[in-house]
């Protein structure tokens, strides 16, 4: 049996990883807050199964956070702002600059908005060369002169846009001492901030020679009500978006920002929306790819959507009596309703005996051979390809679906089994696990299309990390969507669901192991494979067996599964 | 009528047009809309729009006495929303010029984005005289036209010349 | 909005007005079912345009392409540019013989006011053709003309 072997690999390099510091920001994300160390429900002691519901119980009351609290917790690279906080952020800001460079708050704030609101930039070039960054920005030193003609309140003033006379009373300038009258400044703020967008956070002098910036006072002292509220939101926009360490969320509805620190090429955030995606490219979360790739293969997904139609259709025909079925579980295991055929849903294969199908077989026909590169290269887009989508949709399932078990069956259950709601966190964890573990399965068939064919040791390590992971997956998926229904009808906290709950939790860590293995493996680009072939794969195939409940690989000195308790069964036999 | 409530700048900026004409320049309002200008320009010496004859110094009056070429009609026209908005202004007379379109459009900053409250017809008309002299093939209205002054600028000029010989010569 | 209207003492001339309403052309309509650009990119007074509506749904002219050509001459838009079908079409305001749209049958042009513009024409034109006295009127050929 091939498995064994990686697994033990995979162990190994979650417990050397699990060391340093780098880890422990990025396996959060995948483990879903399962791998937090002070939490010992999910610490892989050997005797924690053993312990029935009394010490889960009281662990689970430990656990029953919001999701929210979860968030904060796996991401400490990046913060989520509310608007609240992101004003306070900005005063901060322009208060230090103020102070760190003695200007007035309206000129720290005009200084930031012209250096992408980075404090230190701007007092490094205002330090290195003063009067050029009053220049650049349009702060000009006061001039006394305008000063005077203003005070003096009896002189008469024609203003330089209308042209009417009024007294110095009514004339007001910036800094540069170019005279209009309030009527004709504030119509002008005023026309800026409606017509300019952004744009009127840089308004200048009306005068074509002069480049003073009008600040904020002005604006407040001359601009009507609604006005001023439309000039702040976009000053907090541009806090938001000129600022290089912040951006809005994506979604459509949400009002909060993500200020992102992180390192390493890992961008994956979570917004307190729930709403995930990339901090770099802001499309949707896609670890274990990078960028650029992503972008190639969306790109790609477009143009060859013509050829690939078919494969979104959502009904195949049963391999078995052939009738149409449409798949409306998000697990690949399926029965037909009609003969009780099982198969896959991708490959179309039994489902008996079913192991993988997630290798690509190249075919080896001998036609004509443009021909068939041609198609072949079709054949081999439509595969990955469909295998993306699959795990795409049913990755949207799975968060419909959590979301639908939490709204509704949660209560039903617990009628039916007599226990608190807040106990069933574990299922949600398993939930979220599964829409995680799809969004990164749906990633590596998009990153074995991009493999090259000309290292088929890699090849052969990512399809087997790959077919692991998968499925592990599938269980997993199976045992939350399916097992769970069994329960929700049935009275009286049963033995069976306590066995449930241990399976679940179990088959939530293993699955998460596999797909912290396999997405790392794929970030640093399989490098784990020397170029000589897949010898390391192969050596360790007798050490290890793997638990038939929850597919843990287990070193063969130890008897009974590390995860779940099971014993092996193998080793009973004899 | 109209004309009712026209702001006293525009009266003022009217009357100063007609006192004290720039040089080469000429603007007037219409009759039935004082918002509406009738324009001549000039074409500058020393550029391909500049009357082909020896011509002295245009007359103040508001018809055109230089019949020996480079006049040029335009129109022009004070929105609402002047002076905070800019004028919209187009020639007339047939140019060939890489900054002015088939139908006399303009591209012209002052016109757009860099327009300011404390610019006039007076100063926008100068920049469009200005423009004359100055053409701006990097920034063009006119493809076709920009391309010919870029790669044949000489052939470009002649063709100007021809352009303004045949339709601004003021007749 | 009407172009050049702006309900104040303002009176958009002739020329600026078509200027707009060729900029608003360019970029494109509502969901594209009627539009309209300049035949002549070289007339300087921007006299003659060509028109295109396409048949409303649930009618006999529906996913028909109808061609219009308009003409503004000196005094548009204080009087109503003269418009004729150019594609054969067959409904009650239009001239069975000659195509143009009769201002006496087609209230818009009839009591055309200066703020109303060749789109609106266009759109009502569209209205039209979805009366109950035109939907189901039995059409010429596609594509034959005038």
């Amino acid at each position: 049996m091939i498995p064994s072997s990686t697994t033990s690999l995979a162990m190994d390099d979650v417990h050397r990883s699990s060391d340093s510091v780098k880890v422990e920001s990025t396996i959060n994300y995948y483990s879903d807050g399962f791998d937090d160390s002070e939490d010992p429900l999910f610490l892989s002691d050997d005797d924690f199964v053993g312990d029935d519901d009394g010490a889960a119980d009281a662990l689970l009351e430990d656990i029953k956070e919001d999701e929210i609290d979860l968030l904060k917790q796996k991401q400490q690279d990046c913060k989520i702002l509310s608007t609240t906080e992101l004003r306070q952020r900005m005063e901060q800001d322009v208060a230090q600059v103020s102070s760190v460079l003695s200007v007035s708050k309206f000129e720290a704030s005009i200084l930031l908005r012209n250096y992408n609101w980075s404090v230190s930039k701007v007092s490094d070039a205002w330090f290195t060369d003063e009067s050029a960054v009053r220049e650049k920005v349009g702060l000009l030193v006061k001039t006394v002169i305008s000063c005077g003609i203003v005070s003096n309140k009896r002189k008469i003033i024609i203003c330089g846009i209308c042209f009417e006379s009024h007294t110095s009373d009514r004339i007001r300038c910036a800094d540069c001492g170019h005279l209009y009258c309030e009527i004709c400044w504030s119509i002008y703020i005023s026309t800026s901030i409606n017509n300019d967008g952004a744009g009127c956070l840089m308004l200048r002098c009306p005068d074509p020679s002069c480049h003073a910036a009008i600040g904020q006072d002005m604006i407040d002292s001359l601009a009507s009500e609604e006005d001023r509220k439309k000039y702040s939101d976009f000053l907090l926009r541009s806090y938001v978006e000129d600022n290089r360490t912040t951006k809005w969320c994506p979604a459509p509805a949400c009002e909060y920002a993500v200020e992102f620190s992180g390192a390493d090429g890992i961008f994956d955030v979570t917004c307190r929306c729930l709403t995930s995606f990339c901090w770099n490219c802001e499309e949707e979360c896609h670890r274990p790819m990078d960028c650029e790739t992503v972008r190639k293969w969306i790109s790609k997904n477009s143009s060859e959507s013509e050829n690939v139609n078919y494969i979104l259709a959502y009904c195949k025909p049963c391999p078995n009596c052939k009738r149409p079925i449409e798949k409306n579980h998000g697990c690949m295991h399926m029965t037909c309703r009609v003969c009780r055929n099982e198969f896959c849903w991708l490959c179309l294969g039994p489902w008996k005996g079913h192991m993988n199908c997630n290798r690509y077989m190249e075919r080896t026909d001998s036609e004509d051979k443009r021909k068939k590169m041609a198609k072949e290269s079709l054949e081999k887009y439509t595969h990955y390809f469909e295998r993306w989508d699959a795990n795409r949709k049913s990755k949207l399932k799975a968060r419909a679906d959590h979301q639908r078990v939490k709204d509704e069956e949660f209560k039903k259950l617990s009628l039916s089994q007599d226990i608190p709601e807040a106990h069933f966190e574990f299922i949600s964890k398993a939930w979220l696990q599964v829409v995680e573990c799809r969004r990164a399965l749906e990633w590596s068939y998009s990153y074995g299309y991009y493999l090259p064919d000309n290292e088929p040791a890699k090849k052969q390590f990512f399809e087997y990390l790959q077919g692991e992971a998968e499925s592990t997956l599938e269980k997993l998926h199976n045992c939350v969507e399916s097992e769970l229904k069994e329960f929700l009808d049935v009275d009286g906290l049963s033995k069976k669901f306590s066995e449930f709950r241990t399976k679940l939790v179990g088959l939530t860590t293993v699955t998460g192991d596999y797909f912290e293995k396999l997405v790392r493996a794929l970030e640093n680009g399989l490098s784990d494979v020397n170029s000589h072939g897949t010898k390391g794969l192969e050596e360790e195939v007798e050490d290890c067996w793997c638990c038939d409940r929850c597919t843990y690989a287990n070193p063969s000195s130890i008897r009974s599964c590390k995860v779940c308790g099971s014993l092996n069964i193998d080793n009973v036999n004899e | 009528m109209a004309n009712s409530n026209l702001p006293r700048r525009i009266i003022k900026e009217t009357q100063r047009l007609l006192s004290e004409p720039a040089p080469g320049i000429s603007a007037s309002p219409s009759e039935d809309n004082m918002r509406y200008f009738n324009v001549m320009i000039l074409g500058p010496t020393q550029s391909p729009y500049e009357g082909l004859g020896s011509w002295r110094s245009p007359s103040t009056s508001s018809c055109g006495v230089v019949e020996t070429g480079g006049v040029f009609k335009l129109e022009l026209f004070l929105p609402e929303e002047y002076p905070m908005a800019a004028p919209k202004v187009r020639f007339l007379t047939k140019i060939y010029h890489p900054n002015i379109d088939k139908l006399g459009r303009i591209c012209l900053d002052i016109l757009k984005d860099k327009w300011s409250p404390a610019l006039q017809i007076r100063t926008v008309l100068l920049s469009i005289q200005a423009l004359l002299s100055a053409p701006n093939p990097d920034d063009p209205l006119s493809e076709n036209i920009a391309k010919h002054w870029k790669t044949k600028e000489a052939e470009a000029v002649e063709t100007a010349k021809e352009w303004t010989r045949l339709y601004a010569s003021g007749a | 909005m009407t172009l050049g209207s702006g309900g104040s003492s303002v009176v958009v001339p002739r020329n600026f007005r078509l200027l707009e309403e060729l900029e608003r052309g360019e970029k494109g309509i509502g969901d594209g079912t009627v539009s309209y650009g300049m035949d002549d990119g070289d007339d300087i007074y921007m006299r003659s345009w060509t028109g295109t509506v396409i048949g409303p749904h649930n009618t006999v002219h529906e996913g028909r392409i109808y061609q219009l050509k308009l003409f503004c001459d000196k005094d548009y838009p204080e009087k109503p540019p003269s418009v004729r079908f150019h594609s054969r079409i067959n409904i009650t305001c239009v001239n069975h013989e000659t195509g143009v749209v009769e201002p006496k049958k087609f209230a818009l042009l009839a009591n055309w006011q200066r703020e109303y513009t060749m789109e609106d024409i266009l759109t009502q034109l569209k209205k039209e053709m979805a009366t109950p006295h035109n939907r189901k009127l039995v059409q010429p050929p596609e594509g034959t003309y005038f």
